[in-house]
């Protein structure tokens, strides 16, 4: 009896672990990339829209920042032909970076970031250049769009959501983002915001 | 037998819908899952995060098991919880009641596209059949029929030898 129970459980074991190592193989042979309809906090604009935009973006760079503007205008004028989705693209160079990043990650998990989003891009010639981690205003900014502040407090703190920025990060530069704001239009990679309209446009025709 | 045959087939028919969602999710980012669970707006949103990792990972698990026919009650046990918790999930979501042509996501982004009405019915179905299954007396044609008739007699060998003793 006690041979028949360890036969079938082995059995089983041998099962699970085949069942998971060919999803695991499979996922070898072909690496996740992220769809534009990956993420839906961080997604604006019709899930199927012919014109999937993905934007790896840094909330500390100044260029970032300027991108905004004519970012914004595509999107009025294509609001039914564009959707976007943000992915973090911190530079190591920037010093409040990583944290900006974070900060808006917990915002997204409290449904609200886009306004962090703006709110960072349009405070970033305050922030950016204190001498000290600006927490003081990202809390400011958080409790001004209306987030729990212990909820964003403890996520400030969680390791996890950093993995997931460097995460993200790092499946731009795998997919050869190189500075930023990069983005990729219908998968492809675009530099600079007359290329972006110039593609857009022709791919919202 | 006819009967049995027919739960047979129907076993492996849920087996498959659930091994393939679960597939397609997992060879797709765990963030289009977590996209589909939060516009459903029932969970908490720190709970989508492990929520899109595990429920795949159960859905090929499960599947899988049913259609191979290992541990097949147990497997059906998982299989209607599973699928009770889907139907609990799209019954309380107002998508489902506003807007019940939505795609589902349940098959990932690429896969097969149902939308919540046709989904909610697909749950129901599996759930009915996996129900149904838990209480079949033997499972023809499973993995489990030909690893327990090759280790009956050494069962019954042993057994008799117990009675001896």
């Amino acid at each position: 009896m006690q041979r028949t129970s360890v036969s079938y459980l082995l059995t089983g074991v041998g099962l699970t672990v085949l069942l998971m190592g060919s999803i695991l193989f499979l996922r070898h042979l072909r690496p996740l990339a992220p769809t534009a309809a990956a993420d839906f906090r961080k997604a604006k604009g019709p899930i199927k829209a012919p014109v999937q935009l993905m934007e790896f973006s840094d909330f500390q760079c100044p260029a970032c920042r300027v991108a905004q503007g004519p970012l914004s205008k595509l999107l009025s004028t294509y609001p039914t032909k564009i959707r976007l989705v943000f992915q973090h693209f911190p530079l190591e160079r920037h010093r409040w970076s990583a944290l900006a990043h974070q900060a808006a990650e917990c915002a997204s998990e409290q449904d609200r970031f886009w306004l962090y989003h703006d709110r960072l891009y349009d405070e970033q010639s305050v922030w950016s250049i204190l001498k000290t981690p600006p927490l003081e205003n990202f809390f400011r900014y958080a409790k001004e769009e209306g987030l729990d502040l212990d909820r964003f407090s403890r996520c400030l703190a969680d390791p996890a959501v950093n993995q997931r920025i460097r995460q993200e990060r790092a499946t731009g530069a795998g997919l050869g983002v190189r500075s930023t704001p990069s983005f990729f239009v219908n998968g492809k990679l675009v530099v600079g915001t007359e290329s972006l309209r110039q593609e857009v446009e022709k791919a919202a025709r | 037998m006819k009967a049995s045959s027919g739960w047979a087939l129907a076993r492996l028919l849920v087996g498959l819908i659930l091994a393939y969602a679960g597939l397609s999710k997992l060879l797709e980012p765990a963030a289009n899952f977590e996209a589909t669970l939060l516009k459903y707006g029932v969970y908490p949103p720190s709970w989508i995060p492990w929520m899109a990792q595990v429920t795949p990972w159960a859905e090929w698990l499960l599947g899988s098991f049913l259609m191979v026919g290992y541990a097949p009650r147990l497997a059906s046990t998982g299989t209607a919880l599973l699928s009770l918790g889907f139907i609990v999930t799209l019954g309380s979501s107002r998508l489902f009641l506003e807007a019940g042509g939505t795609d589902c996501g349940c098959f990932g982004h690429s896969g097969l596209h149902l939308s919540l009405h046709q989904i909610f019915l697909v749950d129901l179905g599996i759930f009915l059949v996996s129900l149904r299954l838990l209480f079949l007396r033997d499972f023809p044609f499973t993995l489990d029929a030909i690893l327990l008739k090759r280790e009956g007699p050494e069962d019954d060998k042993l057994k008799r030898s117990k009675g001896t003793q």
